[in-house]
């Protein structure tokens, strides 16, 4: 799989918990965690999740806090999870 | 991208001319994803407006305060800004406190006094600080405090890395809430006090005074529960604050 689809693949995903999260159905890479209604209870189950599914150091909680773009976050988990491969 | 949000003032459902605005001020720690859907169990005349102070959420890279003068002369003047519909002010512990020096300051402004302030969970301002502070407690210390005082939830304190990452916004909020020392003039605004029968933090005994925090209407209510009895009884708690300010709504008609 090239890293492009990879990344599209991972931005839907984050995509798709986010919705679930916040209840809303338009979440777009533009999006910002904590402007959808995230706060400290939703990010460590949103990191849980990431943990889970791209493993442990897939998404620093730095990264989530300090850039909560959703193409932040994806770019981090793409990223580290290529390392990781 | 999308336009940026007011970073202050977090308003779910916006009024197009509401009766009365209110303004929450969260605990420490705390954000306004607290009252997020407290406008569906309030008057329809009511606009909810949670407050965001730096540190937390999407204010996370910024510096909280530690210290009062900055914080209130800063939420008057925002407070005061938004002045096209009368208001009223809650706030639970940190809040609490918050609401009563932001409702004292915009007074001595000059503005019109809030048609209700509603401080839950809070010490009176001529009661003491009871507990130990926690703002200077080490690390395991706080930690363990946190949990007895079941205010921040299990998972999150699970989570080293997270903890390490909210710690200094919440030693900064517990700080402020620590080292509050109000002046003794009491407001003209109804004051109304709300407290846990089992609050330990801050229990009736240091709530009740509040009476002589005001020179208008005031009123006392307890709810079962310890310190966070606002989570735990919500629904009995908002049907008391909707009691609340549908009466100060009907006090403001009279007045025009």
């Amino acid at each position: 799989m090239s890293a492009n689809a990879a990344t599209a693949d991972i931005e839907a995903d984050v995509i798709s918990m986010w919705e679930e999260f916040f209840g809303k159905g338009s979440v777009s890479a533009d999006d910002d965690f904590f402007e959808l209604g995230g706060n400290s209870l939703t990010a460590v189950k949103f990191l849980s999740r990431v943990e889970e599914k791209y493993g442990m150091d897939a998404l620093p909680p730095e990264t989530l806090f300090e850039t909560p773009a959703l193409r932040d976050v994806v770019a981090s988990i793409a990223q580290n999870a290529k390392k990781a491969a | 991208m999308r336009a940026a949000s007011d970073p202050w003032f977090v308003t779910r459902k916006k009024k197009e001319r509401p009766a009365l605005r209110l303004f929450c001020f969260p605990y420490a720690g705390g954000g306004p994803h607290i009252f997020s859907d407290w406008a569906d169990h309030l008057p329809d005349a009511v606009e909810v407006v949670g407050v965001r102070l730096p540190g937390r959420e999407n204010r996370f890279r910024e510096r909280p305060y530690r210290t009062w003068e900055p914080l209130t002369a800063d939420l008057t003047a925002l407070v005061r800004a938004k002045a096209d519909a009368p208001f009223a002010l809650f706030g639970h512990s940190l809040g609490g406190r918050i609401a009563y020096e932001v409702a004292k300051r915009l007074e001595a402004s000059g503005r019109e006094p809030a048609r209700q302030v509603i401080v839950s969970g809070c010490r009176a301002p001529t009661t003491a600080q009871r507990q130990p502070p926690m703002y200077s407690m080490t690390t395991p210390d706080l930690r363990r405090r946190l949990h007895e005082m079941q205010g921040v939830p299990a998972e999150i304190l699970r989570n080293e890395n997270v903890m390490t990452l909210i710690e200094p916004t919440l030693r900064a909020d517990l700080e402020l809430a620590e080292t509050w020392a109000s002046s003794p003039e009491p407001v003209a605004a109804p004051v109304a006090a709300f407290c846990g029968t089992r609050d330990a933090v801050d229990p009736p005994a240091a709530m009740r005074p509040w009476y002589r925090a005001t020179t208008g209407r005031f009123d006392y209510a307890e709810f079962d529960g310890g310190h966070f009895f606002i989570h735990d009884h919500e629904a009995v708690v908002l049907a008391r604050i909707a009691g609340l300010l549908e009466q100060s709504i009907a006090e403001g008609r009279g007045h025009v």
